[in-house]
């Protein structure tokens, strides 16, 4: 059992003209796998290290099991941490680096070996025990790293952008890996990305951050599928969504008529009792969301093709319209489409998304199906 | 030859040329001083009696190694050179850690230890001879007095020890400012994943601040002990080896012989020891360099 709990934890670096962390409160259940998301500098890395007790806490509470812990150092906290860098000592052996701590604990030989043993079992690094770091490939003193964690069985692991050194082969190789492990261990994690794929496919909760304040928080689901406000939206979720600007027009009990600056006007099943008419907004649209359409018309998006991607199962259409704005569309792989045709777009206003003028989402009245969803995002990442 | 090494040799012929000048010079430069060195070491020669001449065989080293002064000359460079050197890589080491945590006033603090550095042996010396350690005038006879304890003639009393303190005074700061860049050089998050792992203080330094200082601490003890062992300046202006042969090296032995009693030929016979000895000191710790680059 393993809970961890956060209550508007704050820090402030010395010297550092405004807060790092900004007040962030947060739940970890047992055995949950919790991703902190967000640009860089965001703070992730400085709330992961006052987790594990590298950084002072300067407000708010620490607990761990629900047992305060803001005053423990962080050998007393029974976590363990893989770092960016892996940080291996460089001068032990896999062996030596692995059972590093088991040795400051005092363990008996037998029991430090079995349990060095069965991490290198679990990570297929058994024949790799005898030699040093710098004799392993990248991928193999990742898993070095997270042995040294799982030989401690701690409470919760912690993990600090730890695909990041890796190429892009070997990192969906080891996000694999991670699920596995999360899964075989039934351990309690938290890990700290920039990367929204990386969010999307280990989380059962993310954290989304941005300058020391939790933007949204909830499963990947949750986050793709109601994006709180214009930040989340844009970063949860590849493709990106489209976010363009508009008015409203109309409000009425089954949704909200609006005016893209672009043109057209559309009807977005949102509640518009937020909204007044004239009110300036944001629209949103995931590029899996637009379709293609034959003709043009009041509630369609012109715009000229300027880059074709074609990925093979799925194609991705950049456009720019006259306004000037460029929009992003999702099409099958068989799609003809080519660079200096103008296609014209429709939208389907159950499943966009428009933000008011604080860029916060105004919610939406359509729940979509979950398991349609998750087959969207399976073909997302 | 296999065809891949033939480049590589092909190569390395053309370069003789250019590499020609600089061989020549070093040649020059070692070998005819070693070569005057060895012959002048099987001479008869002494400058106060130009009749006495001609080839000695080894008689020179002869005497030499039956004279109970060269012995206590190799026992005092030996006693030197290692007791300067657990000083200053001891006392180096820990000033290094230290200063890598930051503190308040830390880059004048790592000014000052530099600074002795810059100071001339020649001076260092005399300073310490007539500033800190003179029975009377010096720092330390002024604060033994101020506490009641008759001061002490370091000179006279301790002379090694004097020798010692002031020529570690002088080396410390090269230890510091190589082991420190050391120190600097380790990743941050080495130190933190053993904290993590339960690591102390303590431990930390042991396992993981150590291992990764041993490199630099080599070459510490490396170049250190081939600039001990010519140590000259500071027993000169001190004790001129003395009282008696308490603080003769092999150095002040060779130009005690070659320009107090004027015998040119014992005082090669002692120089060619004394490069003997480099050479093994030599040998061994570039050995153990080479191992430690491998590892
Ligand atoms: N030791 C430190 N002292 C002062 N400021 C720091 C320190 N570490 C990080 N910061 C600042 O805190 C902010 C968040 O950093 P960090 O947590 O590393 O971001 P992230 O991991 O999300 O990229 C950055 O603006 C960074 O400059
Ligand atoms: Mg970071």
């Amino acid at each position: 059992m393993a809970t961890l709990t956060l209550r508007d934890i704050r820090k402030s670096y010395p010297g550092a003209a405004a807060e790092t962390i900004k007040g962030v409160s947060l739940d970890v259940a047992d055995r949950e796998f919790v991703v902190f998301v967000g640009p860089s500098g965001c703070g992730k890395s400085t709330l992961l290290r006052m987790i594990a007790g590298l950084e002072d806490i300067s407000g708010g509470e620490l607990a761990i099991d629900g047992v305060r812990m803001n005053e423990t150092g962080p050998a007393g906290r029974g976590l363990a941490m893989v770092f960016q860098s892996y940080a291996l000592y460089p001068h032990m052996t896999v062996r030596q680096n692995m059972e590093f701590a088991l040795k400051l604990a005092k363990l008996p030989v037998v029991e430090r070996r079995a349990k060095v043993e069965e991490a290198a079992r679990i990570l297929q690094l058994t024949d790799y025990l005898d030699r040093t770091p710098r004799q392993l490939s990248g991928g193999q003193r990742q898993r070095v790293a997270i042995g040294r964690a799982i030989v401690r069985s701690p409470k919760v692991f912690l993990f600090d952008e730890p695909l990041s050194n890796l190429d892009a082969a070997l990192r969906g190789q080891m996000r694999l890996e991670l699920a596995r492990l999360h899964n075989e261990l039934a351990a309690t994690m938290i890990y700290v990305t920039h990367d929204q794929i990386e969010a999307m496919t280990l989380a059962d909760k993310i954290v989304v951050l941005r300058a020391g304040r939790v933007e949204q928080l909830g499963s990947p689901l949750e986050l793709y599928r109601d994006p709180a406000n214009i930040f989340v939206a844009g970063f949860i979720g590849a493709p990106k969504m489209n976010l363009h600007p508009g008015r409203v027009l109309d409000t009425r009990p089954d949704g909200v008529r609006i005016a893209l600056d672009s043109g057209p006007v559309l009807d977005v099943a949102v509640a518009g009792d937020r909204l007044a008419p004239g009110a300036a907004i944001t629209f949103g649209a995931r590029p899996e969301d637009i379709t293609v359409a034959g003709t043009a018309g009041p509630d369609r998006l012109s715009g000229r093709v300027v880059v074709v991607e074609h990925l093979g199962g799925q194609t991705l259409v950049h456009l720019e319209t006259d306004s000037g704005e460029s929009w992003l569309v999702q099409t099958d792989g068989s799609s003809t489409i080519a660079i200096g045709d103008t296609v014209h777009l429709g939208f389907d206003g159950t499943v966009s998304h428009v933000f008011d003028g604080q860029g916060q989402a105004v919610p939406r009245l359509h729940r979509h199906d979950p398991s349609a969803e998750a087959a969207r995002i399976r073909a997302v990442s | 030859m296999s065809a891949s090494t033939m480049p590589a040799s092909r190569s390395r012929g053309a370069g003789l040329p250019f590499l020609a000048p600089s061989v020549l010079v070093l040649l020059l430069w070692m070998i005819v001083p070693l070569a005057m060195t060895l012959w002048f070491s099987t001479q008869r020669y002494n400058l106060l009696d130009p009749t006495q001449t001609g080839f000695a065989g080894i008689d020179n080293y002869y005497y030499l190694v039956t004279d109970p002064d060269f012995w206590t000359s190799l026992v005092n460079t030996l006693v030197l050179v290692v007791s300067v050197l657990v000083i200053t890589v001891g006392l180096g080491t820990l000033l290094a850690v230290l200063y890598d945590t930051a503190f308040p006033g830390r880059n004048i603090a790592r000014l000052l230890v530099i600074a002795p550095f810059f100071v001339m042996p020649t001076v260092s010396a005399l300073m310490w001879k007539n500033l800190m350690m003179h029975p009377i005038y010096g720092l330390f006879g002024v604060v033994a007095h101020a506490f009641g304890f008759a001061p002490i003639d370091w000179f006279a009393q301790y002379p090694m020890a004097a020798i010692v303190i002031i020529v570690s005074w002088e080396w410390l700061p090269f230890a510091v400012l190589i082991l420190l860049t050391a120190v600097q050089s380790l990743d941050g998050e080495q130190k933190e994943a053993a904290r993590l792992d339960g690591a102390g203080p303590i431990a930390q330094f042991v396992y993981i601040i150590l291992p990764h200082m041993r490199r630099a601490i080599t070459v510490v003890i490396m170049i250190e002990t081939i600039f001990l062992l010519t140590i000259f300046a500071e027993i000169f202006v001190t004790t001129s080896g003395g009282p008696g042969t308490a603080t003769t090296t092999l150095a002040y032995l060779i130009y005690a012989r070659a320009l107090l009693q004027y015998d040119v030929g014992g005082a090669s016979a002692g120089g060619v020891v004394a490069i003997v000895l480099a050479n093994i000191v030599a040998i061994f710790l570039v050995r153990s360099i080479a191992r430690n680059l491998e590892a």
